[in-house]
Order: structure tokens, then sequence, then C-alpha cells
């Protein structure tokens, strides 16, 4: 990552001025060092949005709203390296008080046509994907969480539940759970 | 984790397949947009910002308050008086700002020369008092009409020679209490002056993130900055005692680097590099 001031730049000035061409200087370094993360993993964190709220332009709405948080607690940030883990732990939990908010307006909306099975998925007794995203924002929103992180990111269980503040333990009944529900509510459909 | 299932992976593919149909076109304008928008990044230079900003609006309606209020005065008396109080109130609000700002060079002054040195000559004068309750009032004003004469050849010259040419006329009454005089004011006329230092605690480190810590003397209350190219600049004042520290991390320092920090003190002609302190950063462990 391009975080590193150039000394050069830094020390062209002369002693006796006020060092305070540094600290601009340091702010525009944080900014670069974002804007940068942010033309690289601004697709990924939509799809991750997208998937975790099924609201595609909420999903890139939060995305900005995750990279701004970024710039903001740069500096409580140790390692640039952590800047990427920052971002999607940011984004679950974005998304997850979005997610919240949007449920009751789903409440009231009519339920989104869904997409018909491909002659290919029914010859080889496959749920259509448009089924499989509809009964993945019907799970709880953990299990949701568990199950994108799991199958999208393919995180390890320990790294689920380092995003998202649970235990091991805790990652794995979740991702069970949701299986289950997803097989018993998708196996009615094949 | 276990192989995952046929189930699982037919969940995963169509994850990715619905992934895979969604692209973001990034808008680099957008999003500075919205960090100038956002209320400064966390830390010092934020809290700054955003305690200016909030000052700065706190002013504005309380001016807003003001003129509102000074409009309406002028169609009644009785409301020209609340004009008259809500200047006060602005007043008071903008005092409150500087506060922070401006108590490290009043105060510091305060204890350290005046209070502490007039307590110092409060027991001496009760000293010289208790011993000659009777005399001591009588024999100053004679000291001084016997001296009179010699005054004038002296005065111009310095304070301290006062007690030479009164040691010779007057008894010893007078040659306790006149050092005490001599004592008191040159702390009125000249300050104390700390010569300025600056110590660095390690030459290396090799901690993550790579740190070291930064002491001496200066001025009380004056300011020291301490600044590299691999660290945020940092920014202290010596205290009341004359003593300043400061820890200054290096997170973007790579091992085996080697850079200079340099120390800087505010004067009256603007900030100095006072010291540059060598620092390696080596690796871990």
């Amino acid at each position: 990552m391009n975080a590193l001031p150039d000394p050069a730049e830094a020390y062209t000035a002369e002693d006796n001025v006020v060092p305070l061409r540094i600290v601009r200087s340091h702010d525009e370094e944080v900014r670069a060092a974002v804007v940068d993360l942010y033309t690289h993993h601004l697709t990924g964190l939509v799809r991750l949005g997208t998937l975790l709220i099924g609201d595609r332009h909420a999903a890139e709405d939060l995305a900005h709203e995750a990279f701004v948080r970024l710039y903001r607690s740069w500096d409580r940030i140790d390692d640039p390296a952590k800047a990427m883990p920052y971002l999607r732990t940011t984004m679950v939990n974005l998304a997850r008080g979005r997610h919240r908010h949007s449920l009751v307006a789903l409440k009231h909306e009519e339920a989104p046509p869904r997409d018909a099975a491909s002659a290919e998925d029914v010859a080889l007794g496959r749920v259509s994907r448009g089924a499989v995203m509809a009964a993945l924002h019907a799970l709880p929103e953990r299990q949701r969480e568990c199950l994108v992180l799991r199958h999208y990111l393919r995180m390890t269980e320990g790294e689920i539940a380092g995003v998202l503040g649970v235990s091991v333990g805790s990652v794995r009944t979740h991702t069970k759970r949701g299986l289950a529900t997803l097989e018993r509510v998708l196996g009615g459909q094949r | 984790m276990n192989d995952p299932t046929p189930f699982e992976e037919q969940l995963s593919a169509a994850m990715h397949a619905e992934a895979a149909e969604i692209s973001a076109t990034p808008n680099p304008g957008n999003l500075l947009g919205r960090m100038g928008a956002s209320w400064g990044r966390a830390g010092h230079h934020g809290c700054v910002v955003r305690r200016t900003m909030v000052a700065a609006a706190a002013a504005f309606v309380v001016l807003g308050v003001g003129a509102a209020a000074a409009m309406n005065g002028s169609f009644s008396e009785d409301r020209t008086v609340k004009v008259g109080s809500d200047p006060t109130r602005t007043t008071t609000t903008l005092r409150d700002e500087p506060k922070s700002t401006t108590t490290w060079v009043k105060d510091e002054p305060k204890p350290t020369t005046t209070v502490k040195r007039i307590d110092d000559t409060k027991p001496a004068v009760t000293t010289v008092r208790s011993e000659p309750t009777t005399t001591a009032k009588p024999v100053e004003p004679t000291v001084v009409t016997s001296v009179k004469p010699v005054e004038p050849t002296v005065k111009p010259t310095t304070t301290t020679l006062k007690p030479k040419p009164v040691e010779t006329t007057v008894k010893p009454t007078t040659t306790t209490t006149k050092p005490v005089e001599s004592t008191v004011k040159p702390t009125t006329t000249t300050g104390p002056s700390v010569v300025f230092t600056a110590n660095q605690a390690f030459e290396s480190n090799g901690s993550t993130p790579p740190f070291n810590e930064y002491w001496g003397t200066a001025n009380p209350g004056q300011a020291v900055k301490v600044s590299s190219p691999y660290s945020e600049l940092v920014k202290v004042f010596a205290n009341a005692e004359g003593q300043w520290s400061a820890r200054v991390e290096f997170p973007w320092a790579s091992p085996g680097t080697s850079f200079v920090v340099k120390i800087y003190l505010q004067t009256a002609d603007g900030w100095i590099v006072k010291k540059e302190l060598p620092f390696t950063v080596v690796a871990p462990g």
C-alpha cells in the first residue's frame, strides 16, 4: 500500500519552517491510501453487501460509508494490511443495521418475481439462483452472515468469528442451522 | 472444516454467480466528497476541527440571536434592554474558547515566580517584626534620612549596592531586612529560563509498531514538536516544572529503516530545530 510519506518531501522544507506541511501531507497520504483501496475493492465490497442485504444500490451506498469510516479511523488501525478486514467487518455491521430497516419495508412490499429455473437446472435437479438468494435473505442475520462469509468469501470459522465478534462454536452453530434451513426450504423446490 | 457437501457447493456457486453480475464503478470524487463532508478523522486533528466547528456554530447561533434581538429592539425601548444582555453572552462564550490555549502561558509564571516568592518573603518580614517590634519602626525612618545624601549616587547602579553603605552606618537590624528586599526584586524583573534539552529512550526499536520516547526540559508552557517522516507530528508542552515528554510511534517504518527524528522548539522567531536524533527500526524479536 502506498501509505509511506516521502521522506524527501517531508524534509525539503527549511529547518525553521513550521512543520504543518507534514501534517497535511500525512492527511493527503491517508486519503490517497483510502482512494487506492476504494478503486480496487469497491466492487468486491458491493458484492458482499448485496449478498448480505439483497439490495445492490443500498449495498453500494453502504460500501461508500465503509470507506469513509475507514478514512476516519485510519489512525486507529495499526497495520495498513488490516484495512481490508476492517472494511469487511464494517460492511457486515452496516449491512446488519440496514437489513433490519429493510425488513420492515419489505413487509409492505410485494414479493419480487423469482427467476425461473433454467432448463439445465431443472434437468440436473438444481434449484434456481433466485430461489437460493430469496431463501438466503429470509434467514436470520447471523446465519446469513455466516453462510455468506463461509461460502462466498471462503473464510475459515476462526476468521468469521473474528469478523462477527462471536466464538468459533457460535459460528459453527449458525452455519449449521442456516444450511439446514436452506436445505429444507429449497428441498421442496427440487 | 469438513469438505463441502454438494448442496454447499451449489450454494457457493449460486452466490458467486449472483455476485459476478454485480459491478460497481468507482467514483473517487464521490468518495472524496463524502470524506470532506465527514467531520474529520479520529485523533487529535479531527478533534480540533470538530471543536472549532462546534465553537463556530455556537458563536454563529449566539450572534444570530443577538442580531435578531437588535432588530426587534429598534421597535421598542423594552427590547433594547435585551440587546444589551445578549452581547454579554457572546463575550462569555468567546472567552471560553481561547482558555484552553492561553492558560498555558498565563498560568505558568504565576506559580513559579510571584506566588512562591511572596510566600517566602512573608515569613522573613514577620520574623523581623517579631524581633524588634518597637525598634524596627523607628529605625526605618532614621535610615532613610541618614542615607538620603548617599542614595542619589548609589541608586542608578543597582539595588544590591544599597546594603554596603547602610552596613557602615546602620545597626544589624537593617542589614537583615535589606537582603530580603534584594532577593525579592530579581524575581519580579527576570523570569527563570530553563535550558532546552532533548533525549530519546532508544536508538533502535523492533516492537510493533516501532516507537520511541522523547523527553527533556524547556521553559514552562513552551511547545515542543517531534517530527519524522514515518510518524505523525506530535506536539507537547513543557509542564510547570519545565519538563516535557512524548511517545512517538512509527507505524510506516519498515525494519531496517534509519531516519532522523527532529525536535522543534517554539520560540519568538518561530519553530526551530533544536535537536536531530537518529533512530533505526529493527526487525521484531
